[in-house]
């Protein structure tokens, strides 16, 4: 119980409340004096607390910037700041609840009859936003919370820490099972916690309970849905300071549910008046609270536990002014709160109208596990039946023990449009009945229509009476109408919580830092972190910086980290025939010591990737794969090597070895300094590689030229990234050496018409439409793609890959539109100012008419039109001389 | 002088002032704040140490039908045929002797039984260690970890990265060793920190290992 001598305060709407610890932010407030704890959402109708568990949408409140915090559950903190939600300018005295007045204009499904054009919509939408609504989202970025995850595992989880489920986790328990037992309350014990006179919580139990080894409590955590497997989503309140939520995902081989039951409301005119209460919301702020929660007090009861809390609130010095029937009740009096009680033989003056409602199985999570909901006409409630293997009932889940409150479907409904049903969407008896003769007389359909168990409460309190309300005026059983479906999560769960911990993987080189402080640019490439240019000081925009890093590579040398290279060693005696088999090159040929450049095609000849594959020995290959098909390349080798019984053995190696491309006129004087290897073209010529020492690291280089300059790419253990990064750096001083990035790289391709796979080609794109026929050698034994590309070799391509160079001083931008005569020809996939050129030059693909050597195209440049021509040679060096010199 | 080996965390173990020593080469932490300390964390509660600078072979092969034999490192079973041996640099020359030795194929119509890669430089290698690291790997990875023997070992994703988590305890603590790809070391150490901060881990050096060792 609320321990009255320990208190603190926290603030609500600014001001502030004092609490006492045990208090839930609802129950501080209650004890403060405030009865209207929110406006409902379409009428703005006053709401007070109803269910004091967490089962109604009646106390939502924005705490500490989370909106649609149920108040009744959430601890008391102290400085926790409280706000009300969808009022104005306040909750005792909201303007917009002049809504109500119009209610009249409001039928069911009034966005269906209303918003029949779409201007209809966007004129309409900013007021509604302003009017109806749960609360406002968050800022982005706003405030420091912290979600987290977990993961746990568990032979049994009993969910529901109520006197079954510690019955239940006691027995598994001392068997020897490993049990995780979720309770969404601060304390076990459940009902029995609240219920005085029904009976004690089982203090030895809980005890011997938490004394097991086996036994895991997780408490204050709620589970929202059964997923497939025996997946259960927990989602646990502040688990520890700095974290305001943790979502669990629990895995169990089997799962007791020992949810209980919750009590619903009864459905008449003004049910929804602040200070009607159910029952056992009445029983919780007396005992868990000491709360005396109203003056003069009428019950309406059928059954014991109208006598029940009839005693509780003796005790708790409130008078009972009588005790009505449930079908004797016919409206509530009052605006802002209840003032008396209507009934049919006499109205009754009280500010506390005690509903002692049916009882109803909290059974979502059976029904989410595929168990079926069969209408007992004795327990007045749909029970758990044909429950799944694995998954099994204890407790007044199962329907033990509950009593009919009420008969179902009613004999008379108050039709009404102040008699609620659904308090989250403010459906009343009125629109549900207007809704059947509508036509959709089907629970399901009539769900759907009428947004019935679709709020915030996800059907707890409505579900039963709008069955009874939709058997009643179908003339169908309860039995016949059935229930609505159970879909997690239910209840709701935060964005937040599934999002989780604010942490995203992030791919660093070795040579990061080295990087930062040469001045880098970054730029993201899927997870990896690369280097877009290096700002230094003789350079101040991207494009001057590039083109510096540009002339160092064409003119002297530059530097660029490529570590970032998918890397996988293939070992294995049938290595040969694997590559042979997936690559359409050839490979069982090559000799050791030397480099082959090759695509992977797919069945229908479409280019996947690309990259380098290097022989070191009869039964070892180095491939390269392009930065972000590493994954997928390394899986399709494994795919196609299933069942062969060959005898090859991939490895990935990405993240052990540095790799950098040393390019430039220059660059073998500098390598020279660095290394004993001859570097000679004769010792080592183009398309060769070698394992040897460079500045003292073991390296593997292999003489390729990307950019189009003699070059050497060097692979080396990542652990020396930084140590040969700056050697080479040091070395290159002399010569006047720029580390380059992405951009200056790109657009040195560029000029060599080296085409990027999945830049500039995609997922239609073949060898030969592409420019690269000669990639595909068809004369090879059956290969991946060899059908489609044998034929694909016959047929009339139907557009082509080309290059163009600009007529004038026009950068068009990577997919800008190209024109032929007037009519679409294709698209721009690359294009930068090549200082080579002084003009623009770029790839794109054209219909087959306009790629010949010469056309004349048209491109879309910012706004208008500029002229280009198709170029069939690279732009640079087209005999690739600069290469083998 | 040869090159000196940095793992992939050495910038952010500066950063966190750490005090360095060589280790075989590789330049690790020796202290971050006092090894004492340090251990007396671990015991207690948890801590997280880089150990990238430890032996790790990729083996691969048709001899791997049953485990291999090694003494001085352990053989982690990771799939069919498949195995990673981990050992301290010190132990390696023997191992691969030793893994040499059987890779060497009696018949020679038959490709070598064992096939070796060495990736040591491949994985960073974290050691987490403590009564609590259980708890704090529940937070990073859906891998059912309280069904990990001592010397067992799984794959999953932790923090969302592909990582290997192989058992092997401490002197009678809990430990486990996280293996990333190396470029993901930074994140997914930041990741471990941050899920372990409600039982304030911390990371340790060197001579925290050593003060354990004399401890035990």
């Amino acid at each position: 119980m609320a321990d009255s001598t320990d208190t603190f305060t926290f603030q609500f709407n600014g001001q502030v409340v004092e609490a006492r610890a045990g208090d839930t932010v609802a129950s501080a407030l209650y004890r403060a004096g405030r009865r209207i704890f929110t406006r409902s959402f379409k009428y703005h109708r006053p709401r007070g607390l109803l269910c004091m568990a967490g089962k109604c949408p009646n106390c939502m409140m924005n705490v500490d910037g989370t909106p649609n915090v149920r108040a009744c559950i959430t601890p008391a903190r102290a400085g926790m700041r409280v706000k009300h939600q969808n009022a104005y300018p306040s909750l005792d005295r909201d303007l917009l609840s002049a809504v109500q007045r119009f209610d009249w204009l409001m039928p069911v499904g009034w966005y269906y009859k209303t918003m029949t054009h779409e201007w209809s919509w966007h004129a309409a939408e900013p007021y509604i936003r302003k009017v109806a609504g749960l609360g406002v989202a968050p800022e982005p970025g706003a405030g420091s919370k912290d979600y987290e995850h977990a993961w746990v595992h568990a032979e049994v989880a009993v969910i529901g820490g109520g006197p079954a489920g510690l019955q239940a986790a006691l027995e598994l328990g001392q068997g020897g099972a490993q049990v995780t037992l979720v309770d969404d309350q601060p304390e076990l014990g459940g009902h029995l916690r609240y219920r005085k006179q029904a009976g004690r919580v089982p203090a030895e139990l809980i005890a011997q309970l938490r004394s097991l080894p086996g036994v895991e409590i997780i408490s204050r955590a709620y589970c929202f849905g059964l997923y497939e497997g025996n997946l259960l989503g927990v989602l646990q309140a502040s688990p520890h300071a700095g974290v305001i939520e943790r979502l669990i995902h629990l895995r169990a081989k089997r799962v007791v549910v020992a949810t209980g039951a919750y009590e619903v409301p009864f459905t008449f005119e003004n049910n929804d008046l602040p200070g009607v209460m159910l029952s056992t919301a009445v029983q919780r702020l007396i005992h868990l609270h000491g709360i005396k929660p109203g003056h003069r007090a009428v019950i309406v009861a059928n059954g014991t536990q109208g006598d029940e809390v009839a005693a509780d609130l003796r005790e708790a010095g409130v008078e009972v002014v009588t005790r009505l029937a449930p079908d004797q009740v016919v409206a509530g009096v009052g605006s802002s709160h209840i003032t008396a009680v209507r009934a049919k033989d006499g109205e009754f003056a009280c500010d506390l109208l005690v509903l002692c409602g049916q009882r109803v199985p909290d059974a979502g999570l059976l029904n989410q596990a595929g168990g079926k909901l069969a209408w007992n006409e004795e327990r007045g409630a749909f029970l758990p039946v044909d429950l799944p293997a694995g998954v099994s009932a204890a407790g007044e889940v199962t329907g033990a023990w509950l009593v009919r409150a009420a008969t179902l479907p009613p004999e008379n409904v108050p039709f009404d449009k102040r008699s609620f049903v659904c308090l989250c969407s403010d459906v009343s008896t009125a629109d549900l009945r207007d809704g059947i003769r509508e036509g959709f007389d089907h629970i399901e359909t009539l769900k759907r229509y009428t947004t019935l168990t679709m709020g915030p409460c996800q059907g707890r309190m409505c579900q039963l009476a709008g069955i009874g309300v939709c058997a009643h005026e179908t003339g169908r059983s309860m039995g016949e109408t059935g229930v609505t479906t159970s879909r997690p999560p239910n209840p709701s769960v935060s964005l937040g919580a599934l999002a989780g911990p604010r942490h995203h993987p992030t791919r660093r080189t070795p040579m990061h830092y080295a990087h930062d402080e040469s001045g880098a640019v970054w730029m993201d490439m899927g997870e990896w972190k690369r280097p877009r240019y290096y700002r230094t000081a003789s350079c101040s925009s991207e494009r001057a910086c590039v083109e510096e890093e540009y002339r160092a590579v064409r003119e002297r040398l530059g530097l660029i980290d490529v570590s970032t290279l998918g890397k996988l060693d293939v070992k294995g005696r049938d290595a040969g025939k694997l590559l042979d088999k997936v690559y359409t090159n050839r490979f069982s040929d090559l000799k050791p010591g030397r480099v082959r450049y090759s695509v992977l095609c797919d069945e229908a000849g479409i280019m996947l990737d690309d990259g380098t594959i290097s022989r070191l020995a009869e039964d070892h290959y180095f491939i390269t794969t392009t930065t972000g098909n590493l994954d997928f390349v390394q899986q399709w080798l494994e795919w196609w090597l299933v069942g062969t019984g060959w005898d090859v053995h991939i490895t990935n190696v990405t993240g052990g070895r540095a790799a950098v491309n040393l390019a430039g006129p220059q660059s073998r004087y500098v390598l020279n300094t660095l290394t004993e290897c001859d570097l000679t073209t004769k010792a080592f010529p183009y398309m060769a590689c070698r394992e040897a020492e460079v500045a003292g690291v073991p390296s593997f280089l292999m003489r390729i030229g990307f950019v189009g300059e003699t070059g050497w790419e060097i692979h080396f253990p990542a652990e020396f990234g930084e140590h040969l990064w700056n050697k080479l750096l040091e070395a290159g001083k002399a010569f006047d050496l720029r580390p380059f990035g992405i951009e200056a790289q790109r657009l040195l391709r560029l000029e060599k018409r080296h085409v990027i796979v999945g830049v500039d080609t995609d997922a239609l794109s073949n060898p030969y439409e592409s420019g690269m026929a000669w990639v595909a050698k068809l004369d090879k034994a059956d290969f991946i793609g060899r059908n489609a590309l044998s034929r694909l070799a016959q047929a009339a391509p139907q557009q082509n890959l080309v290059g163009f160079v600009m007529n004038e001083d026009a950068l068009p931008q990577d997919g800008a539109a190209i024109l032929v005569d007037g009519a679409l020809a294709g698209r721009v996939t690359s294009a930068r100012y090549s200082p080579k050129n002084g003009k623009a030059v770029g790839l794109a693909w054209v219909v087959a008419k306009a790629a010949d050597e010469g056309t004349e195209i048209h491109i879309r440049v910012d706004g208008g039109t500029a002229r280009a021509r198709i170029v069939s040679e690279a732009f640079y060096d087209p005999a690739g001389e600069r290469l083998r010199m | 002088m040869a090159a000196i080996r940095h793992t992939a965390l050495f910038r952010m173990h500066e950063r966190a002032g750490a005090s360095f020593a060589d280790h075989h080469g590789w330049q690790v932490p020796a202290y971050f704040t006092w090894a004492q300390k340090e251990a007396e964390q671990l015991s207690k509660s948890a801590a997280l140490g880089d150990v990238s600078w430890m032996t790790k072979l990729d083996l691969k092969g048709f001899g791997l039908k049953t485990p291999p034999a090694i003494r001085e490192g352990r053989a982690w079973h990771l799939g069919r045929e498949h195995y990673l041996v981990t050992c301290d640099p010190t132990a390696s020359e023997g191992v691969l002797a030793q893994l040499k030795s059987f890779s060497a194929s009696p018949d020679l119509s038959l490709p070598p039984p064992i096939f070796i890669t060495d990736v040591t430089s491949v994985y960073a290698q974290f050691l987490l260690a403590g009564p609590r690291s259980r708890d704090i790997l529940r937070k990073l990875t859906s891998l059912n970890v309280s069904a990990i023997p001592n010397l067992g070992c799984g794959q999953a994703s932790l923090a969302h990265v592909n990582s290997k988590v192989l058992r092997d305890d401490l002197h009678g603590l809990l430990a486990f060793h996280i293996l990333v790809s190396r470029e993901y070391g930074e994140s997914v150490w930041e990741g471990i920190l941050h899920a372990g901060h409600e039982f304030h881990l911390a990371p340790f050096g060197l001579k925290a290992l050593e003060f354990l060792g004399g401890a035990a």
